[in-house]
């Protein structure tokens, strides 16, 4: 017997089965979400996310958090996503939106302190994701 | 035979400490704080979202269309009115009245009522785009929940100030005490509780990491890009630092659920706002940090904000205004002004009943007095000014009473108009 469905509309409805884990059981390393538009001349620009903001905007956190949710198994964010930034950047006359995920790996104090700093290329990985086409 | 006795003993013993748990009359002042709290916090997250309010929670150029805020979460039971909505004007028509109630919720106007416009907006909007939901919406969310069922507004609100002000139309001494409830002790506690296990979980979940028992954990959090708000330079060169605020971290996120309950509490409190500081400023989490002091608030004692409310009358209080008792305009503005004064440290002469040793009637036949503990008499604006600096109900006052040079300029020569025109503009019966 399951009685989890018995409170399901009463947790869920209030967010009560977030986990209450922050920055647990190891903090994440940092993650971001570069993207490129490409244009019908072909020129490609490209931008960070939430390279617009500032770190005291309320929509700062809102959009690192959005970041987090772009990844290969919901397509539908990634389609939303991109088909906002076509409209965004309606200017340049965009063909395509590539999302590039940068995940940041662990630096340590003593690479700190040699000088390095966590959004140095040595300490980044990316990963590509398909192009996603703008809806004329 | 004494089995029995026993055991009805105990359950007797059981029922009224449960009893005295949950349902102690309270007063609703703490769910009042935490409920300005959760109300400035609403206005933060989302009022200063300004333009981006509509492309983060819906519209047509939403960063999140309905078909991927299912795909992210596709629970059943995450209802939201804006998954309706597709027209500018029903959006406008949504905010207007979500961040109407969200004022009046805040200075507590219609209380009983405006909470759940709140509530319903802000799961409206939570749930229209649950990927941009994070740590603040959650706690905020069980705060809002609680304050729902809870009787607030009784103090520390415009509905308070209401009662207090007709009551002082009848008698301007009244003084009306505020009320207990026993379902207000009960919401307090579930508040508490839901911080108890917020920080157990914290803590709990932090034990499975060994960045945490190496205490390395601090250091990962801060040089994360999403977080890094400050540099960090200076806690590589001291990195025994970033050991210490791991521990303690985790230490006071364990101990607060159980130390919290006993005599400690002061100092469970007092570290548990020092975390969340240190979260704000080192990691840019305002909102979040903000919301979670608040829940903390839960754990005031009645005992505490008495005594700092009587330290606070000690200091500033002792302070006596003389007015004109025939005068109907200065009766109705004096109850309103008076009932600002939650502490009651303001007492009332009627001087034409109630002569003053201190001011002549022929200077307050002019202009209403107000004479300080020390015997200084001060008289018309000055004596308002002097009051909405020490009266901290009268605090959202001073911006009008204090801007150099301009507010003394213009509200004297106001002031001196309505003194000496009072007996047109009220129904004024001089006997």
């Amino acid at each position: 017997m399951q009685i989890y469905p018995l409170f399901a509309p009463y947790i869920e409805f209030l967010h009560l089965d977030s986990g209450w884990a922050f920055f647990a059981p190891d903090p994440n390393t940092g993650r971001l979400v570069r993207y490129s538009v490409q244009s019908a001349d072909g020129i490609t620009h490209t931008h960070l996310l939430t390279e617009k903001l500032q770190r005291s905007d309320p929509a700062y956190l809102r959009l690192t958090t959005l970041s987090a949710a772009i990844k290969t198994d919901t397509p539908e964010v990634i389609q939303s996503v991109a088909q906002r930034l076509c409209r965004m950047h309606a200017s340049e006359h965009p063909q395509s939106i590539r999302f590039t995920l940068v995940r940041q790996t662990r630096i340590t104090p003593e690479e700190y302190e040699a000088g390095h700093r966590p959004l140095d290329a040595d300490f980044l990985r990316l990963e590509d994701l398909p192009a996603v086409r703008c809806k004329t | 035979m004494k089995a029995a006795h026993f055991l009805t003993k105990s359950l007797r013993s059981f029922q009224s400490t449960w009893l005295a748990f949950w349902f102690t009359p309270v007063t609703t002042t703490p769910l009042d704080i935490i409920r300005i709290g959760c109300g400035l916090s609403v206005l933060f997250l989302y009022a200063f979202l300004g333009t981006d309010l509509l492309s983060l929670y819906g519209g047509a150029d939403a960063w999140i269309d309905a078909a991927a805020a299912h795909a992210v979460d596709d629970s059943i039971w995450r209802h939201s009115l804006l998954f309706h909505f597709d027209s500018a004007w029903q959006f406008t028509a949504f905010f207007a009245v979500f961040f109407s109630a969200t004022i009046a919720f805040t200075l507590g106007w219609h209380t009983r009522w405006v909470k759940w416009l709140v509530f319903i907006g802000h799961i409206s909007l939570l749930h229209r785009n649950p990927a941009i939901s994070y740590g603040v919406d959650n706690i905020f969310t069980s705060l809002l929940w609680i304050l729902c069922l809870a009787p607030i507004g009784l103090s520390l609100s415009l509905d308070r100030w209401r009662v207090v002000r007709n009551a002082k139309r009848i008698d301007i001494t009244a003084r009306p005490r505020l009320t207990t409830h026993r379902w207000a002790c009960a919401c307090l506690r579930l508040i508490q509780l839901q911080m108890v296990i917020f920080f157990f979980m914290a803590g709990a979940t932090k034990l499975q990491g060994s960045s945490w028992w190496y205490g390395h954990a601090l250091w990962y959090a801060l040089t994360n890009y999403e977080y890094a708000n400050l540099s960090v330079g200076w806690l590589a060169d001291h990195f025994w630092l970033v050991n210490l605020l791991t521990y303690v971290t985790i230490l006071l996120e364990l101990a607060y659920p159980f130390l919290v309950w006993g005599p400690r509490r002061i100092w469970l409190l007092a570290e548990a706002v020092a975390l969340h500081l240190g979260i704000a400023i080192l990691m840019g989490l305002y909102a979040f940090s903000f919301v979670t002091v608040f829940g903390h608030v839960a754990f005031l004692r009645e005992a505490w904000l008495t005594a700092w409310g009587d330290a606070w009358k000690a200091k500033f209080g002792g302070m006596e205004m003389i007015y004109d008792g025939h005068c109907a305009f200065c009766k109705r503005s004096m109850a309103a002004f008076l009932a600002f004064d939650g502490l009651s440290q303001i007492d009332v002469r009627d001087f034409r009943s109630n002569p003053s040793p201190t001011v002549p009637d022929a200077a307050l036949e002019k202009a209403l007095y107000l004479v300080t503990a020390d015997g200084r008499a001060i008289a018309g604006f000055d004596a308002y000014r002097y009051a909405v600096l020490r009266v901290p109900g009268l605090w959202w006052m001073i911006p009008a009473f204090y801007i150099p040079v301009l507010s003394r300029a213009v509200g004297r020569p106001i002031y001196n108009w309505i003194a000496s025109h009072r007996q047109v503009i009220s129904t004024c019966s001089i006997k």
